[in-house]
């Protein structure tokens, strides 16, 4: 499993890197979202793969849970990548405002209008 | 104590006020920073008892104990001396600055700078750690960067500041280097430590290349050949900033290292090798310049470099003889150097020219300025009754006595001859042909002697190097003790005039015989159109250097600063690639493959497969819309995955968050118009595939290596034994987010406010302009 995992991370870098490449605002934002991702599975692979219960304790003795700290910083990192997107989203809709364009190239430095 | 931090300070303090008395205080600001000068003039003064004492002053501030760095100050007989020269003709430069400086100029400005560049220059001289030093030493270099620079409307004055920084530097940098490899090895960078430590210091391997380095820095400060390239250009800077950084400051600061660490290198026949013999070589070319040139200003930079190289030859003799002809000379050459430059900067204000070939006869029009220059050309001659004439005899002398520790010094001697004599004929040249002849009718003005303000400098400085040079005694004290200082012994000399038919006083009577003979007309002229050796080829070389790396520089620039995002990005996933595969290659992770590794469900292999080939879909679909529905389908399967590894809460979440966001972009498709895409080049395309294929491969491999590999312990023990008991809950995910890292969560939370914000003022902001702009 922990293949498939590695394999399925290196898929979302390697596509977020193409997209974040490119100079459309609206790829980067895309690329951004998987990148979000990557790193998700990426931490919840270094807890460990089944390797127990999912974390909600049942009272009995001698069950094996899987990691819940990494769970816990998932979450949270969920959450936060989605005010990100969001913010980053608006920005480009914005930027497109301003520059009429959604090429990242023509951002730098064009005054405010 | 509060004395040394007084004295360093003050100018630092009175330089930041400048700027705000001078709007009360006006064109009258120069009294502000002869105030300042003579403030901290009075604080040198009272620091005396330290370096005529036997106890030398060493306080010290612990500044970062951990790097054993600590901001110190140290006053023995060297650094008094130097402070003294520097604060006392601090005074009288800001006393004739006030009356040289015109009406167009920034006299703010001007004292600011002045003021800062003494405050570097004293705790240059009076800091006890090498590390501070060379903090004090490189603000030298730019308050002098800025005062060289001064008239930096004129293209000469931009060139010589711009040359001084960088020659200059080039050489800061080798000290730093040095002083590193020093402070490592000895463990320390108090000097009083390094002093204590020099036997350690001289039987280790890298002695040379620490004295190299350090030399580098002193010898580029104080103009050594082949350094000595800046200073004449500095010359572009207003006289009196050239008679106090070039006469008595800036560049004694080579000379004065080279004497600080004279304790800790010198024994060594390296010390005189390179010490003696680059002053040596120095003060010949340098003396053969100055005679060349008919600027006069031009003729006193090249004098002060073969002054310079004068001292630190005889530094380079690693006997006491040499310490105290070099301590001794630094005062007499500060005195009679500074007043010659203020000399020539009176006629230059009043003549309007400093080019002798149209000077002449100025004794007429200008009597009392003579007299100065009479008594600065003969004491730099080294002509008895003037101050140049006993230090130089004891440098003769000091010159001598190598020649009975091995017989090729003896070109010590000879070259100090020949030096001497050439420094006699420019001397020379520069009173007689500017106060003698037939008065000039082609000046720009008309000459006179200048205000009383003017020639009380040079004036004061003239009476001392009168009376030094008749009764030397005087200035005893203060030369015992920077020998003492320079060579850690306790030295008591006796200054006379008069020393009998010793060999120095013969090889006096030879230079002055060289020197009229050079100064004849006819051999003269023959110096004046030789080609000159490898001097100005250093020049030509600087020359070709400089805009060459500037095109250089400019080009190196332009491939890292792109100011294209993608490029820096790329360059960080070039980095994070080339260093974390470095590590994993260099420690052999690759020993991990885990048995398991392609053990699966059948389930999980078809969520696998689904997964690439929905994300890969979010890259090369043609429509966006196509691409937002499956990064949506990437959502989902990222849920899948979450339910697999068993993390129920983490599915919930994002399958919510998922949901929103397709919202969110299909939103911004809507809003957003179709733009004409620009096509990228097949090429570009490539190279983005192949960067991105490279990272996502690496990081493949970095993820099997770090799940191979465990090297402590996880603290998820701890959550899952007292989720109920301490928190009283059962979902253990929940449990650490809501109670164990509560403030985390909030910390979450107001993230995610503050996202919320942004996206609402950006949303606001962009509707109330289309009103604005619809209503116009």
């Amino acid at each position: 499993m922990i293949g498939l995992l590695a394999i399925i991370i290196g898929v979302l870098v390697a596509t977020g890197t193409y997209l974040i490449l490119k100079k459309t605002a609206f790829k980067v934002a895309l690329g951004m979202v998987l990148y979000g991702q990557a790193a998700n599975v990426l931490i919840i692979t270094m807890g460990g793969v089944k390797t127990g219960a999912p974390p909600i304790l049942l009272g009995e003795d001698g069950i094996v849970y899987t990691d819940p700290l990494v769970q816990a910083l998932i979450l949270t990192a969920i959450v936060i990548g989605f005010g990100v997107t969001s913010f980053l989203l608006v920005l480009v809709y914005r930027a497109y405002q301003a520059h009429d364009s959604d090429n990242v190239d023509l951002f730098e430095g064009a005054d405010d209008k | 104590m509060v004395a040394v931090l007084w004295v360093v300070f003050i100018p630092f303090l009175f330089a930041l006020l400048t700027p705000l008395v001078q709007r009360i205080a006006g064109d009258r600001i120069g009294i502000w920073g002869i105030i300042s000068s003579l403030l901290t003039f009075g604080g040198v003064l009272s620091l005396a008892n330290y370096a005529f004492g036997d106890e030398p002053l060493y306080v010290f501030y612990e500044w970062a104990p951990t790097l054993g760095l600590s901001f110190g100050f140290y006053v023995d007989g060297l650094s008094w001396l130097f402070a003294f020269l520097i604060s006392g003709i601090g005074v009288l430069i800001n006393i004739y600055a006030y009356w040289y400086l015109h009406k167009p100029d920034p006299f703010g400005r001007f004292f600011a700078y002045l003021l800062f560049f003494m405050g570097s220059m004293l705790g240059l001289v009076l800091s006890s750690n090498l590390i501070i030093l060379i903090i004090f030493w490189e603000l030298t270099t730019i308050s002098s960067f800025l005062l060289i620079g001064f008239w930096h409307h004129t293209e000469r004055a931009r060139y010589g500041a711009v040359k001084s920084i960088l020659v200059t530097s080039v050489g800061g940098l080798a000290m730093i280097g040095g002083t590193v490899l020093l402070t490592v090895i000895a463990g320390t960078s108090e000097i009083p430590e390094l002093i204590a430590k020099a036997g350690m210091i001289q039987e280790h391997a890298l002695f040379f290349p620490i004295l190299l380095l350090i030399l580098l820095g002193a010898f580029s400060k104080s103009a050594q050949s082949p350094f000595h390239i800046w200073l004449p250009d500095a010359m572009e800077a207003p006289t009196p900033v050239s008679a106090f950084l070039h006469s008595s400051t800036m560049v004694k600061a080579g000379v004065f290292l080279i004497a600080r660490i004279h304790p800790v290198f010198s024994g060594r026949e390296e010390w005189t090798l390179l010490v003696a013999t680059v002053g040596l070589i120095t003060m010949v070319l340098a003396a053969y310049y100055a005679l060349r040139k008919v600027d006069l200003k031009a003729i006193l930079a090249y004098s002060t470099v073969s002054q310079l190289g004068l001292m630190i030859m005889a530094l380079g003799f690693a006997d006491v003889l040499g310490a105290k002809a070099t301590a001794f000379h630094i005062m007499n050459h500060a005195a009679f150097k500074g007043m010659l430059f203020l000399v020539v900067g009176i006629i230059d204000h009043e003549t309007g020219t400093r080019d002798i070939t149209k000077l002449r006869g100025l004794r007429f029009t200008m009597p009392k300025t003579a007299v100065l220059a009479f008594i600065g050309a003969f004491a730099s001659a080294g002509i008895p009754l003037f101050n140049g004439f006993v230090s130089k005899e004891l440098i003769f002398e000091a010159a001598y006595d190598q020649i009975g520790i091995a017989p090729w010094m003896s070109v010590f001697p000879v070259f100090a001859v020949i030096g001497s004599a050439l420094t006699f004929a420019y001397s020379m040249k520069i009173f007689f042909s500017v106060f003698f002849g037939e008065e000039s009718k082609v000046l720009p003005k008309h000459p006179h002697d200048p205000p009383l303000g003017m020639l009380f400098s040079p004036g004061l400085l003239a009476a001392i190097t009168v009376i030094v040079g008749i009764m030397p005694f005087v200035a005893e004290n203060l030369v015992n003790a920077a020998t003492s200082a320079i060579t850690q012994t306790t030295t008591d000399f006796y200054l006379t005039l008069w020393h009998g038919f010793t060999p120095a006083l013969w090889m006096s009577v030879v230079t002055v015989a060289i020197g009229l003979l050079l100064y004849s007309r006819k051999a003269l002229l023959q110096v004046m159109h030789s080609k000159p050796p490898f001097g100005l080829t250093v020049n030509a070389m600087y020359d070709w250097w400089y805009p060459n790396i500037m095109v250089g520089a400019e080009k190196l620039i332009g491939v890292f600063q792109s100011r294209k995002l993608r490029f820096y990005f790329m360059y960080i996933l070039g980095m994070i690639v080339v260093l974390c595969g470095w590590v994993l290659i260099r420690d052999d992770h690759f020993r991990f493959i885990p048995h398991d590794l392609w053990m699966a469900e059948t389930y999980e292999y078809i969520v696998a497969v689904a997964f690439i080939l929905a994300t890969i879909g979010v890259a090369v679909f043609r429509s966006r819309l196509a691409r937002v529905i499956s990064l949506g389908v990437v959502g989902y399967l990222l849920c899948a995955i979450f339910i697999i590894l068993r993390a129920p809460d983490l599915a919930l979440t994002q399958l919510l968050v998922d949901v929103v966001t397709v919202i969110l972009f299909v939103l911004v498709i809507y809003f957003l118009p179709q733009l004409k895409t620009e096509k990228e080049r097949f090429s570009v395309n490539i190279r983005d595939l192949l960067v991105s294929v490279i990272t996502g491969g690496f990081v493949t491999v970095f993820v099997l290596a770090a799940y191979s590999h465990r090297y402590t312990t996880t603290i998820a023990e701890y959550f899952l034994e007292n989720s109920y008991k301490l928190a009283g809950g059962t979902n253990v995910v929940n449990v650490i987010l809501v109670d164990f890292r509560a403030f985390d969560t909030l910390g979450e939370i107001i993230v995610l406010a503050i996202a919320g914000l942004g996206v609402y003022a950006l949303v606001r902001l962009g509707i109330r302009r289309k009103q604005k702009e619809d209503s116009v």
